[in-house]
């Protein structure tokens, strides 16, 4: 049958753009959590809006089950496809038009995403959400994962900066949602299709919002003793009502793995935390602003505080925030990269509760987070082919989701819920809210074909089919 | 939950088995809006006032549907803080009402639409 499909789809994007090989295949098995493998029962990569969209509909015509995949970069599992079709868009990779006066660009999903930003920086825009793996990362994963990034404190997440798409349903209906001039009329199907992580459709292009360029841009390095000292300095920054463009914390684990890498950054190595800060904007007030951040550090605890406005010192300090994780890959052979949220003012505690649970189950836990946000990477490298150890790291991590969710946060800030969140989302939701995700999948994907068995647990959907009158009584 | 939240359940249930049609209210501001609404029965909302939590630190603020944006502001104005929305209407429009018509005014251009802004 595999073959059958194979053939045909041989015929709309070329016979090399169709991969059965299972040796083939392997280059697809996982996502940027390499902890998880699924081998797809074929790849096909078409190059143009009109392949995919022919792909998408032979793949409904035979009621194939698939699963979109951008760059790959994904850390929750959730581009992840066990015998199923894995649809690849990476060579749908035009720009289709930047238009500079209204800040606006139109791009197809494989676009990488800082490929847009170099694009727009002719027009002295940019494209604001930006991933730490935004050299690879494609926009329309970006958009599948609602995705973050540093400067997304300030300038807001990606469902902010997507205006509309032209999506193809599982079905192979083509269908425009939101609208470019970013008035929403109508249901906001847009909203709702944005961060449903493949579940829903498979972008054709999409309709971003780009930012202009500050006129300025400060980055501040302040150097802690104390891991609380840093939290307790994000907080009064926070509270002191400047909005800083980006706000990262490194604790002394991180400082140590970048810069014994090839990302080294200059952070002090016997630091217990560094806070990355940065602030941009019209150039009148910026340096007030930096003054008064800097005395927040001091007034915290910091050691010093050290200011790079030249573009290179502003470059070689993110460096080795952005690369951590990379950096990270040269200790241990895996790493459990986990994204978890807190509001702001449970930070300090939060991270001496992770403290806590690490002593406890003798790992060592990571810690690289958009701070000024609340969201956590607490991250543990170790040998997943030592069964003693794994299973220590993954019961640790079970204990950090729950003491954020205890603590009034989530389960996933900007890498979605794939498979790896999976297990948590029970805890989170309740039967009824988990019930209604079902029924607006069954809207977009009626024969959960599309990225089936991600996000919403299997056994929630299974419910809410089964039990149409039960519904009616629960609250 | 609290026991207006769930009375409003309940009739949104019975609704449900009555086969009857709802009309949600609000503030009652603008029930006309130019169209004819043809529901057999209101479903006030009245009993869902008040702001349930406000975290000044985390610049986030929980408020129940019928919570004006006047209240709102008066209790952000006293942290220096405010909620940038500006929908058309009065001051007494409600926080729900606002984000069921996603009504946003000429701040919008600059801080967004009432999607931005509900987390």
């Amino acid at each position: 049958m595999i073959n059958g499909l194979a053939a045909r789809l041989a015929t709309i994007v070329g016979q090399q753009r169709v991969l059965l090989r299972t040796g083939e295949l392997r280059a697809y098995e996982s996502d940027g959590l390499a902890g998880y493998q699924a081998t797809p029962s074929l790849a096909v990569f078409p190059a143009t809006r009109d392949e995919a969209i022919a792909v998408v509909r032979a793949l409904a015509d035979t009621k194939t089950k698939f699963v979109a995949r951008g760059a790959g970069t994904g850390l929750s599992g959730g581009a992840l496809a066990r015998d199923v079709v894995l649809l690849g868009l990476h060579r749908l990779k035009r720009i289709i038009s930047i238009d500079g006066d209204n800040a606006r660009a139109v791009v197809e999903p494989g676009v990488v995403n800082a490929a847009l930003t170099a694009a727009a920086s002719a027009y002295g825009l940019h494209y604001a959400p930006d991933p730490s793996s935004q050299s690879a990362c494609t926009i329309g994963g970006n958009v599948a994962e609602n995705a973050g990034g540093p400067h997304c404190l300030k300038y807001g997440v990606t469902l902010n900066h997507v205006l509309a798409l032209t999506v193809v349903l599982p079905g192979g209906e083509v269908v425009t949602l939101g609208n470019a001039a970013g008035e929403q009329t109508g249901y906001d199907l847009l909203g709702a299709f944005i961060g449903s992580e493949g579940c829903f459709g498979v972008v054709l292009d999409a309709t971003v919002r780009l930012e202009r360029n500050p006129q300025s841009i400060r980055t501040l390095l302040a150097d802690f003793s104390s891991v609380d000292a840093a939290a307790h300095a994000v907080s009064a920054i926070i509270a002191s009502g400047i909005v800083a463009a980006a706000m990262e914390m490194m604790d002394n684990a991180v400082i140590q793995i970048v810069e014994a890498s090839i990302y080294a950054s200059g952070y002090p190595t016997d630091a217990a935390a560094v806070l990355l800060i940065e602030l941009d904007g019209a150039t009148a007030g910026l340096d007030d602003d930096v003054a008064r951040v800097a005395e927040f550090c001091t007034a915290a605890g910091a050691r010093g505080v050290r200011i790079a406005t030249d573009p290179a010192d502003r470059a070689r300090l993110w460096q080795g925030r952005k690369k951590a994780f990379g950096a990270m890959g040269r200790i241990s052979s895996h790493l459990v990269v986990q994204d978890a949220v807190v509001p702001r003012t449970k930070l300090p505690a939060m991270l001496a509760e992770i403290h806590r649970i690490s002593a406890r189950y003798r790992v060592t836990v990571c810690n690289v987070f958009h701070a000024g946000d609340g969201n956590l990477h607490p991250n543990i490298g170790y040998d997943a082919n030592d069964p003693d150890e794994s299973g220590r790291v993954h019961q640790a991590m079970k204990e950090i989701m729950q003491a954020c969710i205890d603590a009034g946060g989530t389960i996933t800030g900007e890498h979605g819920v794939g498979l790896d969140k999976l297990p948590y989302m029970d805890a989170l939701f309740t039967p009824s809210t988990l019930g209604a995700m079902c029924a607006l999948r069954d809207v977009f994907d009626p024969e959960h074909r599309s990225n089936s068995g991600k996000v919403v647990p299997i056994h929630s959907c299974r419910e809410w089919h089964a039990a149409p009158a039960a519904r009616v009584n629960r609250s | 939950m609290s026991a207006e939240a769930l009375a409003i359940a309940d009739q949104v249930r019975s609704a449900r088995l009555r086969a009857a049609t709802l009309r949600i209210v609000g503030g009652g501001n603008w029930m006309d809006a130019g169209q004819r609404c043809p529901a057999s029965e209101p479903l006030s909302l009245e009993g869902l006032h008040g702001i349930v939590s406000y975290a000044p630190g985390d610049l986030t603020l929980t408020a129940r549907a019928a919570t004006s944006l006047s209240e709102i502001a008066q209790v952000t104005a006293a942290e220096n803080q405010w909620l940038t929305l500006d929908p058309p209407g009065s001051r007494h429009g409600t926080i729900g009402a606002t984000v069921a018509t996603a009504s946003s005014g000429p701040l919008a251009s600059a801080f967004g639409t009432p999607r931005d802004h509900v987390l």
